[in-house]
């Protein structure tokens, strides 16, 4: 679907500009002849280039990222949009505009916070997007054209929310690994195209369910997390991911934009208000409630907490989140991973003995 | 009295030294007593006073050996406002113990003494402990590493984290923190809110602070963050304190750039550790007549020196500006690069403060122009914003200072700093900079021991210099 989807927007002549970060708006990317990509380099396995100009204690992700645009291997790229949500990716936006010097590169200055002087900052910030990439291919990015990509993100959303909502079912359609495949293409084609095959798809699996007994239902939250492979090798031990609390799962789909609103500051609202990352400084007891009712919701029997090695924000939260999970009588697992799938022999013990612990 | 006695005591530089570690000692005697004393009234167990159990090193004698009367009078004097400053908070603590307020290294403490509450720099302690026992600052590091947290974030804010876990700090009535100028920083006060429960303010910077749009929202932060500490001292912030703590404050900062003038000539008539040391002022005691004390001390110096073309150094062989990171495992580093290499320190990126001076006459003025230096704090203007911030402050002061040399202290978990070093690298060899990238870790000895960092430097030194 990935490659038929690629196609068919690079025949209809559509731009696509890689993002990095789920607080950069889905919604001002997908107007004026744009598509909206979310960075993945599941190819790359060494970083020596990347290494050279980011630390080898910068996060893998980031490092895996430079190497695939320098390599030339992260396919076409029309443009490249920043947050500034984390040390890691604020270096990588400077490093690709030193060593890449790509066309357009941009970063969004992403308040930490949800007050109304945050949204309006954040509103400012997307105008100042809009009028960068207005200037840079000169398409129109009227009132109009936001709102009708705001609907369009939307439906995304929904139909993948609705996806989600069937994994709570005591035996859902689709494996954790099958919804990262759909969520990673999601996240990587133009909306129309991943709207209907959404939608068909919804059509065909809704009633079934998958066709493999599963030892215990968990939930894989933590930090960026888009490898379908690595969910393949924790469910091949016998868990079933049923949710996910990351940002390349429903943190990422939930919350649709309102529609009532001047579509900017809607947009704004929307993204500040979503269920929080740990940039958002303030407001761990919101990420925290949220990781709790999802994991009763779905009928989760353990939780596993996976932090990509070298990010301050997720290594130091996620002993937080573990602690005060594990106060709580849920059973926790912590796994520290590189970008790169490895360790899989590992990975596969520390899971099995998690669910040994839990008695499945 | 005390200046008289100094000047005495001066006479006789062999008895500099033993001169301010009597006095450190009695000032330490004096802090117990008070401590005691209300712990007692109050019929409460004092807090622990000895939170940096075996000292390893003197630091008073590793930094005034061999110098110059003058000299060792000023390192003497600014090492004193370190001892001064713990005994100061520590009997005003022991005084009213619910007026305590931690604050993050970024959030400077001119507020804080404005609202008649006391203001403790949790990273002060921690940046202090592997200067003087290296040992004990590996095991608060091992303390929180074992207690959960990653090996690899950062070691400063690691150390004080592991000691608020091992309940060495007085607790606070409230902490204020930012998002500045890191993530482990910004987020170490999550555990540390969880471990002493007590409400925290977190002060939020935009990303790139020199954005024109980033003066109002900081100001409109502060200002948030003012109306907490209100209701944590239950009186509106006294305007006049508040003026009278920024006049001081524009008198240390009129000293420091005169200072800085000084440092541009040649042979540099200042240098080394006192730079950082004058620095401290601003960290912990700035407007305060202790904080112009220290500033003017080492501006004394400085203006003797050049008064007689002298050097700070016999012979001044090389002028090096230290980036990022000093290596606090090696506190005898700058005045080694003085004996070994006749190389001064002439600036470093935590000393390079350049804010305004404070605009008294009014409420606005003064909130506007504080916000200003809070917000492009060292560290916190280099970490955040675009890298030409980090680069263009750099290249600035090399130029300015007539530096021949760029040491770039980088600390192994600062992911924002370690991430520019392939820019920075290929920037100086662009331009002809001779440039020194030293691996270290600056509160772990651990991952590169003193020994370790002066072997990078003599090999640069020697194949480079």
């Amino acid at each position: 679907m990935l490659e038929v989807g690629e196609e068919r927007a690079r025949s209809e002549g559509l731009r696509r500009i890689a993002y990095f970060c789920s607080y950069v708006p889905e919604e001002i990317l997908s107007v004026a002849g744009l598509y909206a990509c979310r960075m993945r380099a599941p190819s790359i396995t060494t970083t020596e280039t990347a290494d050279s100009y980011l630390g080898v204690f910068n996060c893998s992700y980031t490092r895996s990222m430079l190497q695939a645009i320098l390599g030339r291997e992260s396919g076409w790229m029309d443009g490249f949009v920043f947050t500034a949500c984390c040390d890691h990716l604020r270096r990588l936006y400077d490093n690709l505009r030193y060593t890449a010097k790509p066309d357009f590169c941009h970063i969004l200055g992403l308040p930490y916070k949800t007050h109304d002087d945050a949204r309006d900052w954040f509103a400012e910030e997307l105008a100042l997007l809009r009028d960068a990439l207005v200037d840079q291919w000169g398409h129109a990015m009227g009132e109009e054209e936001l709102r009708k990509a705001i609907r369009e993100c939307n439906e995304n959303r929904r139909l993948l929310s609705s996806l989600n909502e069937l994994r709570k079912k005591e035996h859902p359609p689709v494996t954790g690994e099958d919804m990262q495949r759909i969520v990673a293409a999601s996240f990587s084609l133009p909306k129309s195209v991943v709207t209907a095959a959404l939608s068909e798809l919804i059509g065909q699996i809704g009633s079934t369910e998958i066709d493999r007994k599963f030892r215990a239902r968990v939930l894989l939250m933590g930090g960026q997390m888009d490898d379908p492979e690595y969910v393949r090798v924790i469910e091949e031990t016998g868990a079933l991911v049923v949710a996910e609390g990351h940002c390349f799962g429903s943190l990422h789909y939930s919350n649709p934009v309102g529609q009532d609103l001047d579509p900017l500051m809607a947009i704004s609202r929307r993204y500040l208000e979503k269920i929080p990352c740990p940039h958002m400084f303030d407001a761990y007891a919101e990420r925290y409630r949220h990781m709790r009712e999802t994991a009763k919701e779905y009928g989760v029997q353990g939780i596993v907490i996976q932090t990509m090695k070298f990010c301050d924000c997720w290594g130091i939260e996620a002993n937080v989140f573990a602690n005060n999970l594990r106060g709580e009588g849920f059973p926790v697992l912590r796994l520290e991973r590189e970008y790169a799938l490895g360790g899989i022999g590992q990975l596969r013990t520390r899971v099995q003995a998690f669910l040994e612990s839990m008695g499945c | 009295m005390r200046m008289a006695l100094i000047d005495r005591v001066k006479r006789y530089p062999r008895a500099i030294y033993p001169y301010f570690m009597i006095r450190s000692f009695f000032l330490g005697l004096r802090a117990i007593a008070v401590v005691g004393y209300h712990s007692l009234k109050r019929a409460e167990k004092p807090f622990n006073l000895n939170m940096i159990k075996n000292r390893e090193r003197n630091l008073f004698k590793l930094w005034m050996e061999g110098r110059s009367p003058d000299y060792q009078v000023a390192v003497g004097d600014t090492l004193s406002l370190t001892v001064d400053y713990f005994v100061d908070v520590f009997s005003r603590i022991a005084r009213d113990p619910h007026k305590l307020v931690w604050h993050e290294d970024i959030i400077p403490p001119e507020l804080i003494q404005a609202m008649d509450l006391i203001p403790f720099m949790v990273e002060g302690l921690a940046g202090l402990v592997p200067l003087v026992a290296p040992e004990q600052t590996h095991h608060y590091i091992d303390v929180a590493e074992n207690a959960g947290y990653p090996g690899d974030i950062c070691s400063l804010p690691k150390t004080a984290l592991g000691m608020i876990l091992e309940d060495l700090l007085p607790l606070p009535r409230a902490i204020v923190c930012s998002n500045s100028p890191c993530d482990a920083g910004m987020v170490s006060y999550l555990p540390i809110e969880q471990k002493v429960k007590a409400p925290v303010f977190r002060v939020e910077f935009p990303w790139n602070v020199y954005e024109p749009r980033a003066r109002e929202y900081c100001l409109k932060e502060i200002r948030r963050m003012i109306h907490f500490l209100e209701d944590i001292a239950g009186h509106p912030l006294d305007m006049d304190r508040l003026r009278e703590i920024c006049e001081l404050r524009n008198r240390m900062h009129e000293a420091t750039l005169e200072l800085w003038d000084l440092l541009k000539n040649k042979p540099s008539p200042m240098g080394g550790i006192l730079l950082p040391l004058s620095h401290m002022a601003y960290q912990s005691c700035p407007g305060t007549p202790m904080g112009l004390r220290i500033i003017e001390r080492v501006l004394k110096v400085a203006r003797a020196n050049f008064a007689e073309c002298r050097g700070v150094v016999k012979e001044e062989k090389h002028r090096a500006i230290m980036w990022g990171a000093a290596p606090a495992v090696c506190p005898d580093f700058f005045k080694w690069m003085e004996d070994h290499y006749g190389t001064v320190m002439i600036m470093e990126m935590l000393t390079y403060n350049r804010h305004p001076f404070i605009d008294t006459s009014c409420e606005e003025s003064m909130m506007r122009d504080l916000v200003e230096i809070i917000s492009k704090a060292p560290m916190a203007r280099h970490t955040r914003g675009p890298v030409e911030n980090f680069l263009s402050d750099l290249f600035r002061v090399y130029e300015d200072f007539q530096a021949d040399m760029i040491i770039m202290g980088a600390h192994q978990s600062c992911k924002n700093t370690r991430a520019v070093m392939g820019i920075l690298r290929e920037t100086c060899r662009r331009e002809g900079i001779p440039l020194l990238i030293i691996d270290h870790d600056i509160c772990d000895a651990r991952v590169m021991s003193a020994e370790g960092i002066k072997k990078q430097v003599s090999d640069f030194m020697e194949a480079v210099m």
